[in-house]
């Protein structure tokens, strides 16, 4: 721009010249106020408009996804594609997906994709650090029991006892590549009952919104919170640079009233409790955490196990590990395999307890709200 | 030569007019924000089965139909699911939502209610685990 006018200068005369000046003069000051109008207009149009949130529902469940940055619209597609993608893969109950076929095999030995793969060996390592108290065999007594449906019957002890006959984690061989000997990636699934079928509700769920979580950090996302079901999530920073903060619902209230607050840089806050997927029968609550050594409703003295930490997938598991093995069995578990993570556990009378197996930190209150802060900032 | 002022009353007179123009957008858009964030300015979104079904300013009372299966009612600037024939209501006994990005949802027949707008809830929760 600045050539192209010298070089028209070069040839016009004094006169021409001065004109010319004036008109330059003009066209700066124009284009200096055009410049301040759009500064004024468009900073504002920006304020708090700097991200976008979206729901949809899969995986029988409501997906919310917050982010905070530019190109918010496209991130979210992006990840909506992906929620996708993967209900094809790990939804139970669609005909057409992946883990459905294997539940429904003809043969005993399936190949199987990488993404099922990580959520079967998630679900297997999850049966023997529970001692066989998880399993994730236990999908033809979680169908007996039928919790989706809201019908809420008991089933039979004798049609329970014959379901529990296909829970068997130990009948299930996972072949990952390196054994496998064949080209593809995947693995080979090896299930000796023909009639045992694989339920992923414990560990799916975490492994979605790490997968989303990975997506997002690979597009350079700034920030974002994924709620999957309950399930929080949170990545890089919020545009104001403050902490995070995650309500944990408190137990059989209606979703909104918080019991604790836990403000946090990245991580994930994922809880499972007995007011999910449950119903009552003469005054006894039935839910959908379910032992496999008895094929009922885990009894533990506690509401709700709340884990937070940054693996999703293993926290998911987890608070579902917790449900069933109880505040002690878990605090002591955490602290012998030493995983990163922290734990809230809310017992039937109401108490909140909040443990950090790392620093032994801990905190008790009878009912009243509790602010934990785990940023490391 | 007569020197040319650089800058004539036309031109001062334009500067005026911009710097002017300028000085109402800033204001008018600072007002439209703070007024967004205020406390009756969300818009409730209605979708069924992913679909968007209608939307409503939550600053006038109503009450909507939602197909044959759900009935939706706005009242004090608050959304709330007011009937519902799926088995387990649990969408009727959702606390009513009023802030940004919070949700009803209506899993059995799909349907979701949705705040959006430029508007804190009050406590700062982000994201509420359960």
């Amino acid at each position: 721009m600045k050539n192209v006018l010298n070089a028209g200068c070069a040839k016009k005369t004094a006169r021409e010249n001065a004109l010319f000046k004036n008109r330059i003069s003009k066209t700066i000051i124009l284009l200096s106020a055009a410049a301040c109008t759009m500064l004024t207009g468009c900073g504002s149009l920006n304020t708090g408009k700097d991200g976008a949130s979206r729901t949809g529902l899969y995986f029988d469940t409501t997906v919310t996804i917050q982010i905070y940055d530019e190109n918010a619209e496209e991130l979210l597609d992006g990840c909506f594609d992906l929620c996708d993608e993967l209900e094809d893969i790990l939804s139970a109950q669609e005909s057409s997906s992946e883990l459905y076929k294997v539940n429904h095999r003809k043969t005993s030995k399936v190949e199987i994709s990488d993404d099922l793969a990580d959520c079967i060996a998630m679900g297997l390592e999850a049966g023997e650090i529970s001692d066989g108290e998880f399993d994730i065999t236990i999908f033809p007594v979680s169908e007996l029991w039928d919790f989706r449906s809201g019908e809420g019957r008991v089933p039979a002890e004798a049609g329970i006892k014959e379901a529990l006959r296909h829970v068997d984690r130990t009948g299930i061989r996972l072949i990952r590549d390196e054994e496998k000997n064949t080209e593809d990636t995947g693995a080979i699934l090896e299930i000796n009952d023909d009639e045992a079928m694989i339920d992923l509700g414990a560990v799916a769920k975490g492994y979605i919104s790490e997968r989303i979580k990975e997506y997002l950090k690979d597009e350079g996302c700034k920030g974002a919170v994924i709620n999957l079901g309950g399930n929080v999530s949170t990545l890089g920073v919020k545009p104001d640079g403050s902490d995070y903060k995650v309500g944990v619902q408190k137990p059989f209230t209606d979703r909104g009233e918080i019991e604790t607050v836990i403000s946090m840089g990245e991580g994930c806050v994922i809880s499972s409790g007995t007011y999910e997927r449950c119903f009552s029968v003469d005054g006894v609550l039935y839910h959908h955490i379910l032992s496999a050594k008895t094929g009922y409703p885990a009894d533990t003295g506690l509401t709700q196990v709340t884990i937070i930490g940054d693996d999703d997938m293993l926290c998911d598991t987890l608070s579902t590990v917790g449900v069933l093995l109880g505040k002690d069995r878990m605090e002591a578990l955490t602290e012998d395999k030493g995983y990163k993570v922290k734990l809230l556990f809310t017992d039937d009378k109401g108490n909140i307890t909040f443990f950090d197996p790392d620093s032994g930190e801990r905190i008790v209150t009878e009912g009243e709200t509790l602010k934990v802060s785990i940023s490391d900032r | 030569m007569k020197k040319t002022n650089p800058l004539t009353v036309a031109d001062i007179v334009m500067i005026a007019a911009i710097a002017v123009t300028a000085v109402c957008l800033f204001v008018f858009f600072a007002v439209k924000d703070v007024s967004s964030s205020g406390t009756q300015d969300g818009i409730l979104t209605i979708t069924v089965d992913g679909e968007s079904y209608a939307s409503y300013p939550l600053n006038e009372d109503k009450v909507i139909e939602i197909g044959d299966t759900n009935v939706c009612e706005i009242h004090d600037g608050r959304a709330y699911m007011k009937s519902a024939d799926c088995p387990d209501q649990s969408c009727v006994h959702s606390l009513p939502i009023d802030s940004d990005g919070e949700v009803i949802v209506c899993l059995p027949n799909k349907v979701v209610l949705e705040v959006s707008e430029e508007k804190k809830s009050d406590d700062g929760i982000d994201s509420v685990a359960y």
